[in-house]
């Protein structure tokens, strides 16, 4: 029976490899996902200049970014839905029964306060967003299932760090964590299919 | 519990294991996964999945994935009704 469990956790651990893959690919397409809305809303402007007519405007972005959030952060339940089985099963390493209510509850907060409270202070919100999503992705990762790899530091250190600083230098650095965790992203789902 | 893995022939451990792995695991997984996984041999690994198949566990079949045509696995009602009984005998042993 024990030999069952220790191949069953051997088997979850390649899934959840993977699982974690799709997470970094989804997450590392959001940037993207987000500014098109950016783009078609310049594009918008000029027409707007050149003939006169009005087709977007700034509440429609907001619109949009809630939309796009809304759908990322769906297809992170649906994802991750896998991850709280298996740390809530009999099959778990580590007891976490409170882990998604937690971390459900304390991205709400933090997002909300972001959105209430604006952009001045986007430096201190951010950081608090990146600590919860580093904080909780490693503490997924070592849930005793899969094994940190050094791409899982590369994208969540990165992300920790760079992710506030982008509201303060240059919005490019979203950028650099888009390729990181697109990498990183590739990389497990390689790893999850044997060829990592 | 004996009884219980005796009458589904599940006292191979790799067999429970993947019983127990497909449970946790939302959909389908591939063959080569696995195989990859448990590292045992390809005809083993068939066999194995073929005779939980007739026991109603398992589906096992072959359809499109994204890396082309695969022979993929999922647990059944009957499977995750399995599980769950185990579940609590397991914890019944536990605790």
């Amino acid at each position: 029976m024990l030999e069952g469990e220790e191949t069953a956790r051997r088997i979850v651990s390649v899934e959840l490899r993977k699982t974690l893959g799709r997470f970094y690919i989804l997450w590392g397409s959001f940037p993207a996902a987000a500014n098109i809305f950016v783009v078609a809303v310049a594009t918008a402007e000029g027409a707007r200049a050149v003939l006169g007519i009005a087709v977007f405007s700034m509440p429609w972005y907001v619109l949009w970014f809630i939309m796009v959030l809304g759908v990322y952060v769906w297809l992170t339940f649906h994802i991750f839905i896998s991850f709280y089985r298996v740390v809530t099963s009999f099959l778990r390493v580590k007891s976490n029964k409170w882990y998604g209510v937690f971390t459900a509850s304390y991205f709400l907060l933090v997002l909300t306060l972001w959105f209430v409270l604006g952009g001045q202070l986007a430096v201190v919100f951010s950081a608090l967003y990146a600590v919860g999503v580093t904080f909780f992705t490693y503490s997924a990762i070592y849930s005793g299932f899969v094994r940190p790899r050094y791409y899982d530091h590369m994208a969540l250190i990165g992300f920790l760090l760079l992710f506030p600083l982008s509201f303060v230098f240059t919005y490019a650095f979203q950028l650099v964590i888009s390729l990181m965790w697109i990498y990183a992203g590739v990389k497990s789902l390689m790893e999850g299919c044997g060829g990592g | 519990m004996l009884e219980l893995l005796r009458r589904y022939k599940l006292l191979n451990g790799n067999k429970l294991g993947i019983l127990l792995a497909l449970y946790h695991v939302e959909g389908y997984v591939t063959f080569s996964d696995l195989q990859s996984a448990l590292d045992m041999p390809k005809s083993s690994l068939h066999k194995f999945l073929e005779e939980m198949k007739e026991m109603g566990l398992l589906e096992y079949r072959r359809a499109i994935t994204d890396l082309g045509v695969r022979a993929v696995v999922r647990i059944t009602k009957r499977g995750q009704e399995v599980v769950k009984e185990y579940a609590e005998l397991i914890k019944k042993v536990k605790f």
